[in-house]
């Protein structure tokens, strides 16, 4: 009979799915070794065993991260924090969105028709 | 006012192996046209930015322009036109424009908070007055974002900062690049990042709820 333990365990396991394959073993393998007191604490230690990113080291390549400016090695480890986290997973998506919008939106303030038009004059009559 | 023609620029800093004896002009206007002209916008944005106002922001474009079209010939094609024009422009703007350099006083930014404007939304929702649609906190905060409300934010940031997140945020451009436009380490362009954006988020909640800064945290020491 599948104790409740087992039960969270599937469950963090098919969470840890959308993360990578590493972090799937490493959950089957705590599992095959998980008794009835233990719980998913056990999971979660060896999870942080892995070479996940705490919170901490993830919001600290923030910015690098948002203007593309990680390496692959270390945009790939950005991306497999936030598959398990899902609070900076929404503060990452939100800081993303507000820089996109604001660069959109100024788009929008654009140079005066005059000075363009003088500025193309002045190029013909510097020909 | 600045003049174009009397203007004492630094070219040496701006394209270190210029022949200053024998600059050539280049007289491919078209060509200078079809590669330049697109980033005008973008570059009165800036001029805007660094100036404060829109005659003195004209007058920097232009000479901005002019400058860039006589040096055309070093420009190598492929390259970022926007980072060599930003670069001229700074130039330009940093020996004839700024009246005086404005020391800022060394603040401590690194109680800063982080998501600063994410974490507003979420224990401040804002009111869209007379709305009765529930809507998503952030999604509230970010259909508020205008021009009006960024370009002030960006306008209040402490000038040490201001650039940096300008061209990273608004304009897109790569660290190496500011770096190359600022003259500063590109150490010196995250860590102005890192607080500055800081400082920009704060700014926004200001003015998109009409809230004051708290006073205790207010690094800026602009807080009313």
């Amino acid at each position: 009979m599948a104790s409740s333990e087992d039960r969270q365990l599937e469950q963090l396991a098919a969470e840890a799915q959308t993360a990578d394959t590493v972090s799937i073993s490493s959950v089957e393998s705590t599992k095959t070794e998980v008794t009835t007191d233990r719980t998913v604490h056990t999971v979660i230690e060896k999870m942080d065993a892995f070479d996940f990113y705490s919170c901490e080291e993830a919001i600290k390549r923030l910015n690098e991260y948002l203007d593309s400016e990680l390496d692959s090695a270390e945009k790939a480890d950005v991306i497999k924090h936030l598959q398990i986290c899902e609070p900076c997973l929404e503060r990452f998506s939100f800081e993303k969105t507000l820089i996109t919008i604001m660069r959109k939106k100024m788009c929008g303030s654009v140079a005066p028709l005059q000075l363009k038009q003088r500025l193309a004059a002045l190029m013909k009559s510097d020909k | 006012m600045a003049d174009a023609t009397s203007a004492n620029i630094q070219e040496a800093a701006l394209t270190p192996e210029v022949d200053h004896d024998n600059p050539v002009v280049s007289t491919d206007a078209v060509a200078f046209e079809s590669e330049m002209a697109p980033h005008l916008d973008s570059l009165f944005r800036n001029a805007l930015r660094l100036t404060g106002n829109s005659n003195d922001a004209e007058d920097l474009v232009q000479d901005t322009y002019l400058r860039a079209f006589r040096f055309f010939h070093q420009y190598e094609l492929g390259t970022n036109a926007k980072a060599w024009l930003f670069r001229i422009m700074n130039t330009i703007f940093l020996n004839d424009y700024r009246k005086k350099s404005r020391q800022g006083e060394s603040l401590s930014y690194d109680e800063l908070e982080d998501f600063y404007l994410y974490n507003r939304t979420q224990d401040n929702v804002l009111s869209a007055p007379g709305s009765t649609v529930q809507v998503n906190p952030e999604d509230a905060v970010l259909e508020k974002l205008d021009i009006e409300a960024i370009e002030s934010s960006i306008s209040e940031l402490p000038e040490e900062f201001r650039e940096t997140v300008a061209l990273a945020t608004l304009e897109g451009l790569a660290y190496q690049e500011i770096s190359d436009i600022l003259n500063i380490p590109i150490g010196t362009v995250r860590s102005r990042l890192s607080r500055g954006r800081r400082l920009l988020q704060r700014l926004l909640w200001k003015n998109l709820s009409g809230t004051d800064l708290p006073p205790m945290s207010d690094p800026i020491g602009q807080g009313k």
